[in-house]
C-alpha cells in the first residue's frame, strides 16, 4: 500500500463522507417511497388474481434492483472480492439466506415491523463497511467468519423482503408459485445489479486511485449503513399519521 | 490501516481492460433490451418488441396506467336508479320471474372501471345477478366497514374474470358490500346488475 500522508487520505475520506452525506440528505423526501412498493404495483397485485409468474419475477427483480439497502450491502460484500469463484460463494451464501427467509416469512404470516427490519439492514451495510475497513479484526483480536455473517444478513434481508411481500397483500389463490416466483425474481435482479457493481469496481480495482480511496470509500459505506440505521429508527419512533 | 480481505490484487487475476470493455457493453446491450422489453410493458403498458406480451408483462403495465387513470380521473360514473337514493325502490319484475329492487347498467370504455356497493348491515343477506354483453370482465366482490382508512385492506369475497355471475351476498361487518369492475377488453362493455334482499341501498363509489 502506498504510504501517502496519513491526514492528506483522511481529508480525501472526510470529503467524500460530506459529499455523500448532502446526496442522502438531499434524497430523504424520496426515501419514504423506497419502502414500500409503488402504489402502481400494489394495486396491481391487489387487481389480479391467481397464479401470475412472470409479473411476480419482474416484482422480485424491480425490488431488488431498486432496493438501495440490499445493493450497498452487496457493494460491500464484493468491495475486497475480484476471485469469480469468491464472488460465487458469498452471494449464494446471501441468496441462501434471504430465500429461506422470505418463503418462510411470508407463509408464517412473520410481520416483522418494516421500520426495525430496514435498520437492521442498514446495520448489515455498517458491519461490511466496518469489517472491510479491518476495525474488526482490531477491536476483537479476529474477524468474524465473513461466510457466516454474510449468511446472517442474508437471513435478515429475506426478512425485509417477507415485510414487503406481505404488505402486498397477497391472496391465497396461488400464494405459493407467486412467492417462488418472486423469490426468483430477487435472484435475478440481484445478478443484475451485481454484475453492473462488479463491472464498475472492476474499472476501479485497475486504477491506482482504489487503493488509495479503498478506505475513503468503506466510510462511505459506513456511514450510509448509519444514516440508514438512524432514518428507519426515526420513522420507527415517529407516530404515523395513519394511527 | 490494515485491511484484512484486502488481496494483494496481483495484476494478472484481475480482468484485462479488453475484458472489461467487452463486459461493459454487454451489460449496455442487456440493460437496452431488459429496459425496451421488459421495463417498458411492465410499467407503461407499451410493448414495442412484442417481448412484454410473450412474458405476460403488458396487461400488468396496462392495469397501473389505468390505475393511474382512476386516480386522476375517478371511476366511471353511471347514473344510478332514484331508488338508490334511498327512498323505497320500484320493484322490477325479470324475465325469470324474479323481482329485484334495484337494476343498474354501466358501459364502460376499455381500461375503465366502476364500483357500485350496496350499504348493509352484518349478516344481512341480498341476492345479486350480473351480466357483461360482451366478454369477459375482471370484477372483485368485496366489502369495506365504514370509514375504512385509506390503506384499508377491503375484504375480498371473490375476483377472477367472468362474463356474468349470480348469487347472494352475506355482509362480514356493517359497511358496503359490492363490486368493482373493469373492462380490460380493447372494445365498450355494458355491465347490468340486478340486486335484491337485505340493504338500505345501491351507492355508486
Amino acid at each position: 500500500m502506498r504510504s501517502r500522508n496519513p491526514v492528506a487520505r483522511w481529508h480525501g475520506a472526510l470529503y467524500a463522507a460530506a459529499l455523500l452525506a448532502a446526496a442522502l440528505l438531499a434524497l430523504t423526501p424520496g426515501l419514504a417511497l423506497a419502502h414500500g412498493v409503488t402504489a402502481g404495483d400494489k394495486g396491481y397485485i391487489m387487481e389480479t388474481f391467481g397464479v401470475r409468474i412472470m409479473p411476480f419475477m419482474y416484482l422480485g427483480a424491480k425490488h431488488m434492483v431498486t432496493g438501495y439497502d440490499h445493493l450497498l450491502f452487496l457493494v460491500g460484500v464484493i468491495f475486497y472480492l475480484y476471485r469469480l469463484r469468491d464472488i460465487g460463494l458469498y452471494v449464494t451464501l446471501f441468496a441462501l439466506g434471504h430465500s429461506m427467509t422470505l418463503i418462510a416469512g411470508v407463509l408464517a404470516q412473520v410481520h416483522v415491523n418494516a421500520f426495525l427490519i430496514d435498520a437492521i439492514i442498514g446495520a448489515s451495510v455498517a458491519y461490511k463497511a466496518i469489517d472491510n475497513l479491518g476495525l474488526l479484526a482490531k477491536w476483537f483480536g479476529r474477524q468474524p467468519d465473513p461466510r457466516a455473517a454474510t449468511m446472517l444478513f442474508g437471513l435478515c434481508h429475506g426478512l425485509g423482503l417477507a415485510t414487503k411481500m406481505l404488505d402486498f397483500e397477497l391472496a391465497t389463490d396461488g400464494l405459493l408459485p407467486n412467492l417462488l416466483a418472486f423469490n426468483i425474481g430477487v435472484e435475478i435482479g440481484q445478478l443484475l445489479a451485481l454484475s453492473a457493481i462488479l463491472i464498475a469496481i472492476s474499472y476501479w480495482r485497475r486504477s491506482a486511485s482504489f487503493v488509495r480511496y479503498a478506505t475513503a470509500a468503506n466510510v462511505c459505506l459506513l456511514l450510509s449503513g448509519v444514516s440508514l440505521i438512524v432514518y428507519q429508527l426515526t420513522g420507527y419512533f415517529t407516530p404515523s399519521p395513519a394511527s | 490501516m490494515t485491511f484484512v480481505q484486502q488481496p494483494s490484487t496481483p495484476s494478472e487475476s484481475l480482468p484485462s481492460r479488453a475484458a472489461l470493455t467487452r463486459a461493459t457493453v454487454a451489460a449496455l446491450v442487456v440493460a437496452a433490451l431488459l429496459a425496451v422489453g421488459v421495463v417498458l410493458p411492465a410499467e407503461t403498458g407499451r410493448d414495442p418488441l412484442g417481448l412484454g406480451a410473450v412474458l405476460g408483462l403488458t396487461e400488468m403495465g396496462r392495469i397501473k396506467v389505468a390505475l393511474a387513470q382512476d386516480t386522476a380521473t375517478g371511476l366511471a360514473r353511471p347514473s344510478l336508479p332514484a331508488a338508490a337514493g334511498g327512498k323505497a325502490s320500484a320493484v322490477v319484475i325479470d324475465t325469470t320471474g324474479i323481482a329485484w329492487r334495484d337494476t343498474v347498467s354501466v358501459t364502460l370504455q376499455p381500461n375503465k372501471g366502476v364500483e357500485l356497493k350496496l350499504d348493509m348491515q352484518k349478516d344481512d343477506t341480498a341476492f345479486y345477478s350480473w351480466s357483461a354483453d360482451s366478454g369477459e370482465v375482471y370484477f372483485n366482490r368485496h366489502g369495506e366497514p365504514p370509514n375504512a382508512p385509506k390503506d384499508f385492506a377491503a375484504h375480498s369475497y371473490a375476483k377472477g374474470m367472468a362474463r356474468e355471475d349470480q348469487g347472494e351476498i352475506v355482509a362480514v361487518f356493517d359497511g358496503v358490500h359490492g363490486w368493482f369492475w373493469r373492462n380490460r377488453s380493447g372494445s365498450a362493455v355494458t355491465i347490468s346488475l340486478k340486486t335484491r334482499g337485505q340493504y338500505r341501498s345501491l351507492k355508486r363509489m
